[in-house]
């Protein structure tokens, strides 16, 4: 008798896993992207959402998330590595000497075949991005934040951020690595759906669309935002912060 | 060479041929170039193979082992990777419905047999893929007498239910999905041959039981997980959907969440 937890081991079972942890962190994206856009309504509202973030259910809420969204990506990622290198190599020791495409309606292509390592790139990439901006105050100065008519202090995260995005290097890494996503998520989001057996005929289609039109939206999204704080730094910079033209 | 066959030559048009050649299972095998003439644009893809391996006869060389029978695209016997694609070049068709006018004259064709851990090489182009049919075995089937042609009549299908199951039918288990799947797996050969069953009342009672031991018997085969890559789909010569796949994960879900 197969169970929920033994069926998780089977082949099926790791596309469940992988399109579900995959479609929570395409969930948390989208909700980072909209929360990232307080940066151009300035220091004040930025860091306020912070501190809301860092206070909801009593300070607790923001440690279930960050352990929830750990997990998934423990489990995707060794999900991943599992599928796209060991399996893989397993299934088919002896490999063809010429590569060839199918044409006409294969999905398979530069995407869909590099995940793994875009996959990779991204993890690398998290990793820096959690040591450069949430971890930032335990190996730099950090300046405290007053918010206005108040005595509540916070770090001023804001200024972390726009003190980062004004350094070239980094917002070419960030520009990079925000292309590598949207090519995972052409291939990633539509795939979590029809993983999870939630597609059909008539609806596959439009779902590989949709993918295009997410993946195209976070991506330029997330590198709009570096951008436009590395040419507007004067503005993101000043006090009040924010972008003012 | 008889009269015909000097005109034949001298009409037809000249290929380089790279194919794999290995002597037995387990044995060391490569890729050898042939050239072969005389080949007219009508000739299909098989003829071509025989017209070289009576050459390869002629000159008291061994013939190259390649497997097929009906060659009218219905069995699913023949199995060859073209150029790196499986039953090459022409969507929806068999290796052997594949026809010669595809191939620019002079030019150079690499054929290769299908790979996978699951499919050994018996001989130069030929796999066993006897694992199919024990995925088969595994599930494939309804335990009852579902009664001779008139009851078809008495059980009635809806016109989506057995469109859906008629598409899943027309699979002749060639197993270019495997050989196409950049990673060996059996997805759309074993979906298919659940929904066929899956979408007709005479497949109900089975149901659960069946889909957890198809998936299982494909998993224990050493098939490889399934990337969505869909290019299974566009080399099947029955152009069987990746929603048969999507409707395999749904039912496997649905058979170990509520057995
Ligand atoms: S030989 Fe029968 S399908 Fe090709």
């Amino acid at each position: 008798m197969t169970t929920f937890t033994g069926a998780l081991r089977s082949s099926l079972g790791k596309k469940y896993l992988m399109g579900f942890t995959g479609l929570v962190w395409v969930g948390f994206a989208i909700g980072h992207l909209i929360g990232n856009f307080l940066l151009f309504a300035g220091r004040e509202a930025f860091n306020g959402y912070a501190y809301f973030l860092e206070h909801l259910g009593h300070g607790m809420l923001i440690y279930v998330a960050e352990a929830f969204l750990a997990l998934t990506i423990l489990i995707h990622v060794a999900n991943g590595i599992n599928v796209a290198v060991l399996d893989k190599s397993a299934a088919r020791p002896v490999g063809y000497q010429v590569k060839g495409n199918a044409r006409g309606r294969t999905q398979k292509g530069l995407a869909s075949q590099t995940m793994i390592w875009t996959g990779l790139t991204i993890l690398g990439f998290l990793v820096l991005h959690l040591v450069t901006f949430k971890f930032a105050y335990l190996w730099e100065q950090v300046p405290d934040y007053k918010f206005e008519g108040t005595n509540i202090m916070t770090r001023d995260l804001y200024s972390v951020v726009v003190r980062r995005f004004s350094e070239g290097w980094y917002v070419g890494l960030y520009t990079a690595v925000m292309l590598l996503f949207g090519m995972h998520l052409k291939h990633g989001v539509w795939s979590a759906f029809q993983s999870l057996g939630l597609l059909n005929k008539k609806t596959t289609a439009p779902m590989i669309s949709l993918a295009w039109v997410v993946s195209i939206v976070l991506s330029l999204g997330f590198l709009f935002l570096p951008v436009t704080v590395f040419v507007m730094n004067e503005s993101f910079a000043s006090p009040a912060g924010g972008l003012h033209l | 060479m008889s009269k015909e066959e000097t005109v034949a030559k001298k009409q037809g048009s000249r290929y380089t041929v790279r194919v794999w050649r290995q002597a037995g299972k387990d044995k060391p095998g490569q890729l050898v170039d042939y050239q072969v003439d005389g080949i007219i644009p009508n000739m299909s893809f098989l003829e071509m193979l025989d017209v070289l391996n009576e050459q390869l006869t002629k000159e008291g060389k061994e013939a190259i082992a390649f497997d097929s029978d009906c060659r009218e695209g219905i069995c699913g016997m023949c199995s060859l990777v073209i150029d790196g694609v499986a039953h090459g070049p022409h969507s929806g068709c068999t290796t052997c419905a594949v026809r010669m006018r595809d191939f620019p004259s002079g030019s150079t064709i690499t054929i290769e047999p299908f790979r996978a851990k699951a499919f050994p090489v018996i001989k130069d182009l030929v796999v066993d893929r006897s694992a199919l049919d024990k995925i088969i075995a595994a599930g494939g089937y309804v335990s009852v007498n579902a009664g001779a042609a008139p009851d078809a009549n008495s059980i009635l299908v809806g016109k989506e239910s057995a469109d859906r199951a008629m598409d899943a039918a027309a699979c002749i288990g060639c197993g270019a999905c495997v050989a196409a799947c950049p990673n060996a797996s059996a997805s759309l050969f074993t979906s298919a041959k659940i929904t066929q069953l899956a979408s007709l009342p005479q497949g109900q009672p089975e149901r659960k039981k069946r889909v957890k031991a198809m998936v299982e018997e494909m998993d224990r085969l050493g098939f490889g997980d399934c990337s969505n890559h869909g290019e299974c789909e566009a080399v099947c010569p029955k152009e069987i959907g990746i929603n048969h796949i999507a409707q395999m994960r749904r039912d496997y879900l649905m058979a170990t969440l509520a057995p």
